[in-house]
């Protein structure tokens, strides 16, 4: 297990991976890795700078220890009794899932509720586990591409830079710049296409149907931008040990270019209304509110730790890629509700398009992939990419072969569940799908 | 609420004609992988290897595995594999799936079609999926694909349902709530199995911790093959089984 009581600084260097010894070290020389360790149990975590050429951290993260399972299933599991019971005579409980109403992954959620209102909601994953880290040992191998594609379907973009850049990380393996564009272009189309879907259904649970309706459609035509790079809706195959899959000519550039001030014209459109419905406003603002301070203690990362004020996005604290060169300004608000979710997702909207409008027009020119040569024996490197959700960390280990001993993978989803617990309390519970889909966070990712 | 006619008048009509005229998919879109086996070096089996879902052997290709990646076309040293462009592909049996035998999906018996045909509802129901079939299952309610104007509908209760569209391996997790799900849906009933983790586990395969998919836990009336389908591979495939598309 790594633990951080190494006081001596480490000096980051050319070198693409650390040691444990130096990965303790440089837990301890820098105050941004110590404010990237966002969960109480430090103990269990180590973190890691991996060095790019002497400048700038490369990307932290918390490492988990082996022999724990903590990490599989903290919430009560399938079938558990032992939910947290609320007792008086007028107090009832209400059991949600795993199977939910509408088109969604599974989970169990379990409401002490006063009346209409919510004393406290406990929510039990571990539906959706799938084997993934237990399967990740002794790789890579073919298959483990595809495990980081289907991680989080919704985020297959995001896990899989992560695991590129780790990959690449160990192997010494520098991507070329167009690369590096074009993984920041494909990011930024993941995040407009969630945001916008977000805000329609946000829009929808509150009864507003016309932006529910546009932005439908609107995330779709995000989703087939994505497609015109790779062929899949979802970046299935765009995102490569090395680089990119695909390379995007002058006319495919072009194209996109069209789309996307075309989309974002009537994404624009689409979601202004919310702001100038004072319906959907009043049912937005104060609804599931979370305060700066407890955002901080819970370790919220992504659009809800933005919306609660915090100025937390790896783009801007620990860029890696493309974003080391093409800053996108954080965007946060201080209302910590479900406006501010809303509203930062509209912010982040118009920003991720200036960014693809600014890359798209200055493409460097060269290869898109290069090649990745064995990865270092006994190495230990950490990967965060700033996904559409929020922050993916990735930590991988290896052995003496060179093989992954322990790969760890953390969706910000890991932190956020417990916002949305916080959130519900003393709400009514008819506010629940609001509040929920204003975090919209992954099953899967979770569960793993 | 004039804001709102506004808008309305700069959205459009955006609901896409289904099944005439034959819809655009992006020119790297990736539908069944075509193998020219006349291409093929003698001995070479690096497709083979490369399938991280040992979709290919030496003779036949299983879209039930499949995950319309590009590894096998990278692998092959001759470039006899591409894939097509064409999004049809569900089948009604697990084994019409196997290319080169591949069977396009028929309708269902005259019966059940009497009772479905117009009409159909269905639960959803995500085991252990990653959100990528869910969410292109979802966006066939958007006013893009209208999947109403079929007279399909997804329900929020299996008791409301005539069937289940499963997406997911299976997890152990979520056994038994599927087959719960299963029970409290009124018989007659479908089962619609919907990617390549339904169909045979996808990239989880073999892994203890799911089912390699529903096909040995329920009897599975449509097969929508991908990673995922795309929406229109979901809404063809469903088509086909009411009988409302029969063409090749």
């Amino acid at each position: 297990m790594l633990t951080a009581h190494n006081t001596q600084p480490v000096h980051r260097n050319a070198l693409p991976a650390l040691t444990a010894a130096e990965f303790r070290a440089a837990l301890d020389a820098d105050a941004r890795v110590g404010a990237l360790l966002r969960l109480s149990e430090s103990e269990w975590f180590a973190a890691l700078i991996n060095g790019r050429d002497g400048t700038v951290g490369f990307g932290v993260c918390p490492v988990i220890s082996p022999e724990s399972d903590r990490w599989l299933n903290p919430f009560p599991p399938h079938g558990a009794e032992n939910f947290h019971r609320v007792e008086g005579g007028e107090v009832h409980e209400v059991a949600v899932g795993p199977v939910h109403a509408g088109i969604i992954e599974p989970g169990h959620f379990r409401f002490q509720c006063h009346g209409e209102e919510v004393l406290r909601l406990e929510i039990a994953l571990g539906y959706q586990h799938r084997g993934i880290e237990n399967a990740l040992v002794g790789g890579p191998d073919k298959r483990t591409l595809h495990y980081m594609e289907t991680l989080a379907g919704d985020t297959t973009i995001g896990h899989a830079t992560a695991y590129c850049q780790a990959i690449e990380a160990l192997a010494g393996c520098r991507v070329p710049a167009r690369a590096q564009a074009l993984r920041g272009i494909a990011l930024e189309l993941e995040r407009l296409a969630n945001h916008t879907g977000d805000l329609g259904a946000l829009a929808g649970d509150v009864g507003y149907l016309p932006t529910m309706s546009f932005c439908g459609r609107l995330r779709g035509d995000f989703l087939n931008m994505t497609a015109l790079l790779c062929g899949n809706r979802f970046g299935r195959g765009l995102i490569r040990p090395g680089g990119v899959g695909f390379d995007v000519d002058s006319d495919r550039a072009r194209e996109l270019l069209a789309r996307l001030d075309r989309t974002y014209r009537d994404t624009a459109n689409a979601v202004n209304l919310l702001w100038n419905t004072s319906s959907v406003r009043s049912r937005f603002e104060n609804t599931g509110a979370v305060s700066k301070q407890d955002a901080l203690a819970l370790g919220l990362v992504g659009v809800a730790a933005r919306a609660c004020g915090l100025e937390r996005d790896v783009r801007h604290e620990l860029p890696t890629g493309i974003y080391q060169f093409a800053q996108i300004p954080v965007s946060t608000y201080h209302t910590g509700d479900v406006f501010g979710r809303a509203y930062v997702r509209w912010m982040e909207i118009q920003r991720s398009v200036a960014f693809i409008r600014e890359q798209l027009a200055a493409l460097p020119p060269g290869p898109t992939r290069a090649t990745v040569g064995p990865l270092a024996p006994n190495r230990a490197v950490a990967s965060l990419v700033e996904a559409w959700r929020g922050e993916v960390c990735h930590v991988a280990l290896t052995d003496e072969r060179g093989r992954f001993e322990k790969y760890k993978v953390v969706d910000p989803s890991f932190h956020n569940w417990n916002g949305l617990a916080l959130a519900l309390r003393g709400q009514q519970i008819s506010d629940f799908p609001l509040c929920n889909k204003s975090f919209n966070l992954s099953y899967c990712g979770y569960d793993l | 609420m004039l804001r709102n006619i506004a808008a309305r008048l700069q959205q459009g009509h955006r609901t896409v004609p289904f099944p005439e005229p034959a819809p655009t998919l992006p020119d790297r879109f990736r539908g069944a992988p075509i193998m020219d086996r006349a291409k093929c070096p003698a001995g070479c089996r690096n497709c083979i290897e490369a399938c991280p879902t040992g979709a290919i052997t030496a003779n036949t290709l299983d879209l039930g595995r499949c995950l319309f990646c590009t590894d096998c076309v990278e692998a092959c040293p001759t470039g006899a594999i591409s894939h097509s462009n064409d999004y049809r592909l569900a089948t009604r049996r697990r084994d019409d799936l196997i290319l080169p035998t591949f069977q396009l999906a028929r309708a269902l018996d005259e019966k059940t079609r009497q009772l479905f045909g117009r009409s159909l509802k269905l639960r959803q129901v995500s085991a252990g999926g990653c959100n990528g079939c869910e969410a292109d299952v979802n966006v066939l309610n958007t006013l893009v694909f209208d999947l109403g104007r079929f007279g399909i509908q997804f329900v929020a209760s299996p008791r409301h349902a005539d069937g289940l569209l499963v997406t997911g391996p299976v997890s152990a997790n979520m056994k038994t709530a599927l087959l719960k799900t299963y029970e409290a849906t009124p018989a007659p009933k479908l089962v619609i199995a919907v990617g390549a983790c339904a169909i045979s586990g996808g990239p989880f395969l073999g892994h203890p911790e799911q089912h390699n998919g529903i096909n040995d836990l329920l009897p599975v009336d449509l097969f929508v093959p991908g990673c995922p389908p795309h929406p229109f591979t979901i809404l063809d495939g469903l088509l086909r089984l009411l009988g409302r598309i029969e063409t090749r």
